[in-house]
């Protein structure tokens, strides 16, 4: 392929090109840094010269050197450091404009000859098993999303340009830096499905509540799997009422979970969620007690129920209920529930015997 | 037949079948209807060419994918599986399997970009950016600001 068909040179680069051959630039860079090293090298012996002197500065015999020049002294080296550091910032620059322009060398790195394109392309497919998937992620899998923007500018730039990869939000009390990031996940993703997640840490942060709400709020339509952790059945009523308040949306799968088991919830998915409740293939319900009401999960594929004990909940009811839950889910695939207890346990019993 | 000129100014004749799974050549093809005149390629190398035309003759009998086809792509669930043939087909070195990219890309065959997009989808897969650089010999060129961005942009990650 053509090299000059590609899209690599910013203007400024060009501009510095078309004034100068590029064997000229490079050797016009490498004659001043010599020339810089030198510089240095002079002024490393000269320090080692003045504090010579400074030593003699101390002893009595030094006539003639009072407090006035010692401070003009400290000010002129000051100065001159300032000036040092202010060169090497701007040898670090010419570094990563070099690193830059090597990245874009034909024969060094041969993968940048694609366009932004083909690149993003190609992060696609590379996360395409995990980005088909509707069902809440966990938090712990790998992400192979985040990668690509840290490998180097061109390929920053082309994880930009590829929404793919910016379709997971993560929000977690403790770790404010997930702010930062949900926006800017937000902002790349574009128009495409979001997984989201919730983790509330203390049990009750009603201002943190409020801030997530008003950061997910704008996107809530684009939501698909939807998980949450709360601390107890306030702040899952919070979220729910402020997030998913009954209008039309495409949830898929559900993940809640409450940690504080001594608080169950038992029906803060009322009959006012059924609109949004109702096209949700994954349910997990971790310590949650559901209102299971109108048949609003005919269309469930895998059901997930545990942390669930009997005496504690009354909307779950006979288990003979239960059964009539499940008959209203023909599709069901996936069954799994563990610490439902007692009667649950009778409930399988039962099952069994049928 | 159809006469192909590559940018290194070589001559490739080869059937009409085989040059039109190539959407631009196909174009050109039905823009001029019947001639002789070559058609030049000057994104294109001889070696590059020679590559893609093998693709392109293996699969001259496959359908082309039609619009809808490209349309429904980006729903349906695609994989980075790859047939036998083109893997085999795709095992080059680094540089000709991007410039078969590019080629593909220029040329608009987009089953052989495809095929080129997966195979490099399939080295960097769950890979860390430092054996992505490694791998394609490609240079961190962020300034320190920048790094310092990303790694907050990415403190989220090692909560996880």
């Amino acid at each position: 392929m053509d090299p000059s068909s590609k899209m690599f040179a910013t203007d400024d680069e060009s501009a510095s090109i078309n004034i100068l051959p590029r064997g000229a630039a490079f050797a016009t860079w490498k004659s001043r840094l010599g020339e810089l090293k030198g510089s240095i090298q002079a002024y490393l012996t000269a320090i080692e010269v003045l504090r010579k002197s400074m030593l003699a500065l101390g002893s009595p015999a030094a006539p003639g050197h009072g407090s006035s020049f010692v401070d003009a002294l400290y000010h002129e080296i000051d100065a001159s450091l300032s000036e040092v550091q202010s060169m090497e910032a701007q040898l670090c620059i010419g570094r990563t404009v070099l690193q830059s322009m090597r990245n874009q060398s034909r024969a060094l790195a041969p993968i940048n000859l694609l366009p932004i394109e083909v690149l993003s392309r190609i992060f696609s497919m590379s996360i395409e098993e995990d980005k088909d998937s509707v069902k809440c992620r966990s938090r712990r899998q790998t992400n192979f999303a985040d990668t690509p923007a840290q490998v180097c500018r061109y390929w920053r730039d082309a994880a930009f340009h590829t929404s793919d990869l910016w379709t997971r939000i993560m929000l977690h009390e403790s770790m404010p830096h997930h702010r930062a990031r949900a926006e800017l996940s937000l902002k790349h993703s574009k128009h495409l499905p979001l997984h989201i997640f919730v983790e509330c840490t203390s049990e009750g942060n009603a201002s943190w509540l409020d801030e997530v709400i008003h950061i997910l709020l704008p996107h809530i339509l684009r939501c698909i799997s939807l998980e949450i952790v709360v601390n107890g059945s306030a702040q899952l009523e919070h979220l729910l009422w402020g997030l998913l308040w009954p209008r039309p949306l495409q949830i898929k799968s559900v993940t809640w979970k409450n940690k504080k088991t001594t608080n169950y919830l038992e029906s803060c998915v009322d009959d006012n969620f059924h609109d949004v409740m109702r096209g949700v293939e994954h349910l997990s319900l971790v310590g949650i007690c559901f209102h299971w009401g109108d048949p609003i999960f005919a269309g469930l594929l895998s059901l997930t129920v545990s942390d669930f004990v009997t005496t504690n909940h009354s909307a779950w009811g006979d288990p003979r209920g239960f059964e009539d839950v499940l008959r209203g889910c023909p599709m069901l695939e996936y069954l799994e529930l563990s610490s439902v207890g007692v009667a649950m346990a009778t409930w399988v019993w039962t099952i069994g015997k049928e | 037949m159809v006469n192909l000129v590559t940018s290194d100014n070589e001559s490739f004749t080869v059937e009409k079948a085989v040059a039109s799974r190539s959407v631009l050549i196909k174009n050109m093809l039905e823009d001029v209807g019947e001639s002789d005149q070559p058609i030049p390629l000057p994104n294109v190398t001889a070696s590059v060419l020679k590559k893609v035309l093998e693709y392109c003759d293996h699969h001259k009998n496959e359908p082309m994918p039609t619009s809808e086809d490209l349309a429904a792509e980006d729903t349906r669930k695609r994989t980075t599986d790859i047939g036998e043939w083109d893997q085999k087909f795709i095992q080059v070195d680094q540089e000709m399997l991007f410039e078969i990219i590019l080629a593909a890309n220029y040329l608009d065959i987009k089953p052989l970009l495809d095929v080129g997009c997966k195979t490099v989808a399939n080295m960097i897969k769950g890979k860390t950016p430092e054996e992505i650089r490694k791998l394609f010999n490609i240079v961190n060129d962020f300034t320190p600001e920048e790094e310092a961005q990303i790694k907050k942009e990415n403190e989220w990650a090692e909560d996880r």
